[in-house]
């Protein structure tokens, strides 16, 4: 009775509110052990322009790939005018009506403006060939509704990044879809370029489209956006509506979480005790807009803390390869840097355990034993045979608790902690003075984490400092001294890391000034 | 980089084709002027129809590198054709025979390339090696004869020009038509810009490649017909030079040899620069051994000069 009662109860409410276009409920998508979403819920409605927030990982990007058809749901009904629906690729759900502004466009670049319009669905004359003066008209149309004076027979790849996102929309308005995704669309646009994006959004909603849009930036939510939907790790935050609600609830909302006690204690050390390792003096370089200026001291662990891409990974590069400087200075342990390339920087003493360890740290097919010993190389002649340093390597090993057959097993067979591990090793083995790590844990296990933290803490304590970039802020927080915020390439300021909280830091990241 | 500034995506995507038509007006002329004989009317047919082979198989060359790929097994399967239409059975069965043959290589070539994911390069040429074992194995030393129809055919003339021109010319305008007016040329110029933009765009990425290669195979084909009638015979190793010469012409004639950008007016003006060079070097007697050398220079030229303009850059 009960059960019916409720039934009958949930029908009327439906039937009186609109119906949502769409609906996720309760989502889950796992990447092999890796849980990305973990029974997330959205309900977007037509007209209206609803914000999906959250820090970095916290699966944002995943919910809008899911609802776009790249990644099918683990579990969890998706329902697109109120029917449940399992797209097969992403052009299922574009043939649907989801259009998906991705942050990487999949215009092509030697094709022009209106045959990207049209491709895969070409107008054909009578005889069979591609009717190109009816796919320039119908082209030339739909920019127009859209307010875009854009020539339609124009490349593609001489667009700039706005028109082209702008072509990308007009390829959804062609194909009448119901609901649009934008992903960050705001990263790479100008602030002029932004406006008018915002512009055609509203356009977009006043013809009844329902529109989700995935973005960080705070007071783009509350222009734009009737509705916020906040995760965090995964997980449903909560659903507000942007009219009354303050950011410092939303940023609440994103951030709040206790640290896990993974961590090492912080170690004290006098301040007479130490000296300056790394100094950045009003540096500006490419993709660096500066001035950034910090340093590291010895027995210090310093983290870069940020949204991403905001230059974390410019500045350890910088560092450790170099980089010729627009302005500024560098100096390392003293003086001026004077390497220009990886094995410069190795030589004089600096270890870099990259953030894509695969790709650029680890020679995946060679034994564990090589790819530690690969660390003695730089600085060799290259006449000089390969060192083994079998009992170095056999020393690290076993100090780092490296779990492996034997040393020459080919590092790819490891598990990604004990690849970091061994990349850790690497430079153990060599004397350093200073180690950057960029995302220490990523894809790595929970045990092999707190093993990693208590060995960079090691380190800073022999008085070796170690600069650190993460995409998660907690483990910034739990793992470091001090905390170097930046914000577009540019450093806001410092702070202990003792004092942080997620929240302080999202603030200062955000808001580009400390509390 | 300027033809990118142009708007009208079309003509900047065939790219110009203009060093090339320039580069074959200037040995042209130096031709005209060093030798007395160069510019005879006799001289520019056996010219023209000399070609004929080389410009069907740059044809295909085109297409496959338009679509970012590469077809290196182009020569042997000219041999082959030769090689196969100088057996002694019925002249239908021996062009069926030729035809299936290459388009079975085709075939071989896009299943490797496309399904097994295996380097244009390393596929064509293995295939390439392995259809010239085949090509020696028919005919392991030049000769035999050819169908008497093909001989026909190649001595025919038309309003005192070889057929063999006119069977170019009609090639040459289907193809540009296949690749400037149809679905599928548009979509070789899109998957040769991203094959996985293209398919994410709709496009059948995988068909629009592995079609490429079977129609590279079969002007290949084509080619080995025609050079066969020419030369009234088979000759297992007479294509070796045609998969160096095609790709060669395809570069100089502006295509980028990463795809998506260029045309076949390009490829023709490449051939006509090749022709020009060989012819002139001829006559000036310069040893084909020579030539190879400024042959070879010539493509790293070639594919320098536009390394660097592909769009958006």
């Amino acid at each position: 009775m009960m059960m019916s009662e409720r039934r009958s109860a949930t029908r009327l409410s439906q039937s009186r509110t609109m119906a949502p276009l769409l609906e996720a409920v309760d989502i889950h998508k796992s990447f092999g052990s890796v849980a990305a979403l973990v029974g997330v819920s959205l309900a977007l409605k037509a007209g209206s322009v609803h914000a999906v927030l959250g820090e970095n990982g916290a699966g944002k990007s995943t919910l809008m790939k899911t609802i776009a058809g790249v990644h099918a749901p683990t579990s969890g009904t998706l329902r697109f005018k109120g029917e449940a629906v399992a797209w097969r690729d992403a052009e299922a759900a574009n043939e649907a009506g989801v259009s998906t502004i991705f942050q990487e466009f999949i215009l092509l670049p030697n094709l022009s403006v209106a045959e990207n319009l049209f491709l895969g669905r070409e107008p054909r004359t009578r005889l069979g060939l591609v009717d190109r003066r009816a796919m320039i008209a119908e082209s030339r149309l739909a920019l127009e509704r859209l307010g875009l004076a854009l020539d339609p027979e124009r490349l593609a790849g001489t667009l700039g990044v706005a028109e082209q996102q702008m072509v990308e929309i007009a390829k959804g308005v062609m194909r009448d879809a119901d609901i649009f995704v934008f992903d960050e669309p705001t990263a790479a646009l100008g602030d002029r370029e932004a406006e008018r994006l915002f512009a055609l959004i509203r356009e977009l909603q006043a013809n009844g489209k329902g529109i989700l849009y995935v973005s960080h930036r705070l007071p783009e939510i509350f222009a734009l956006c009737d509705t916020v939907t906040v995760l965090k790790d995964g997980r449903y935050v909560d659903t507000f509506a942007t009219e009354g609600a303050t950011s410092d609830a939303l940023v609440a909302a994103m951030v709040g979480r206790k640290l896990e006690q993974l961590y090492p204690p912080r170690s004290a050390h006098a301040a007479d005790r130490q000296s300056d390792v790394v100094a950045f003096e009003g540096v500006k370089a490419p993709g660096l807009a500066g001035p950034v200026d910090f340093t590291v001291r010895s027995h210090e662990i310093v983290g870069l803390a940020g949204l991403e891409g905001h230059g974390q990974i410019e500045i350890t590069r910088a560092l450790f390869e170099g980089w010729r400087l627009d302005a500024g200075t560098i100096r390392f342990a003293g003086a001026p840097i004077r390497h220009d390339d990886a094995a410069g920087g190795i030589a004089a003493g600096i270890g870099l355990v990259p953030e894509d360890r695969k790709r650029e740290g680890l020679y995946l097919s060679l034994g564990v034993d090589r790819n530690i010993a690969a660390g003695l190389l730089p600085g060799l002649s290259g006449a000089r045979l390969a060192p083994q340093a079998r009992a170095g390597v056999a020393e690290q090993i076993r100090r780092l608790r490296i779990r492996l057959r034997d040393p020459s097993q080919p590092i790819g067979d490891l598990s990604g902690g004990n690849q970091q591990k061994a990349l850790l090793a690497r430079w153990l083995l060599r004397d350093i003075r200073l180690l950057i790590c960029e995302e220490p844990t990523r894809g790595v296990d929970i045990g092999a984490k707190a093993e990693i933290y208590a060995l960079l803490r090691e380190l800073a304590d022999r008085g070796i400092p170690v600069l650190v970039t993460s995409r998660e802020l907690p483990e910034l927080i739990g793992l470091c001294d001090r905390l170097v915020i930046l914000r577009d390439g540019a450093t806001v300021g410092s702070m202990p890391a003792a004092e942080a909280t997620e929240d302080k830091v999202m603030r200062a990241a955000i808001y580009g000034e400390l509390g | 980089m300027s033809i990118l500034t142009s708007a009208h995506a079309r003509q900047a995507r065939r790219r110009s084709a203009l060093p090339a038509v320039a580069l074959a007006v200037l040995i042209a002329a130096g031709l005209a002027f060093t030798t007395p004989g160069a510019f005879s009317a006799q001289n520019i047919v056996n010219l023209l129809n000399q070609q004929s082979s080389v410009m069907a198989v740059t044809l295909g060359q085109t297409l496959v590198i338009l679509a970012g790929g590469f077809d290196l097994s182009v020569g042997s399967v000219v041999s082959l054709t030769t090689a196969i239409l100088s057996l002694e059975i019925h002249p239908l069965g021996a062009f069926a025979l030729a035809l299936v043959a290459a388009f079975l290589v085709g075939l071989a070539n896009a299943v490797g390339i496309v399904r097994f994911r295996i380097h244009p390069i390393l596929m064509t040429i293995s295939t390439m090696t392995i259809v010239q074992g085949a090509a020696l194995l028919l005919r392991p030393i030049p000769g035999g004869t050819v169908p008497a129809g093909l001989v026909a055919y190649a001595n025919g003339t038309l309003f005192g020009l070889p057929l063999p021109i006119y069977a170019m010319v009609v090639l040459v305008l289907l193809t540009s038509l296949l690749l400037g007016g149809t679905r599928f040329g548009l979509h070789v110029y899109a998957v040769g810009g991203s094959p996985e933009n293209a398919a994410l765009g709709g496009v059948r990425a995988a068909r629009v490649v592995g079609a490429c290669y079977v129609l590279s195979a079969l002007f290949a084909c084509l080619g080995g017909i025609n050079l066969a009638a020419r030369i009234a015979s088979g000759d297992p190793l007479v294509g070796a030079s045609f998969a160096i010469d095609s790709v060669a012409a395809t570069a100089l004639g502006g295509t980028l040899l990463s795809g998506g950008m260029g045309s076949i007016g390009g490829s023709v003006a490449g051939v006509a620069v090749l022709a020009l060079l060989a012819n002139g070097l001829n006559f000036w007697n310069v040893s084909t051994h020579f030539q190879m050398l400024i042959k070879g220079a010539l493509l790293i030229a070639a594919v320098s000069a536009h390394r660097r303009a592909a769009p958006g850059l």
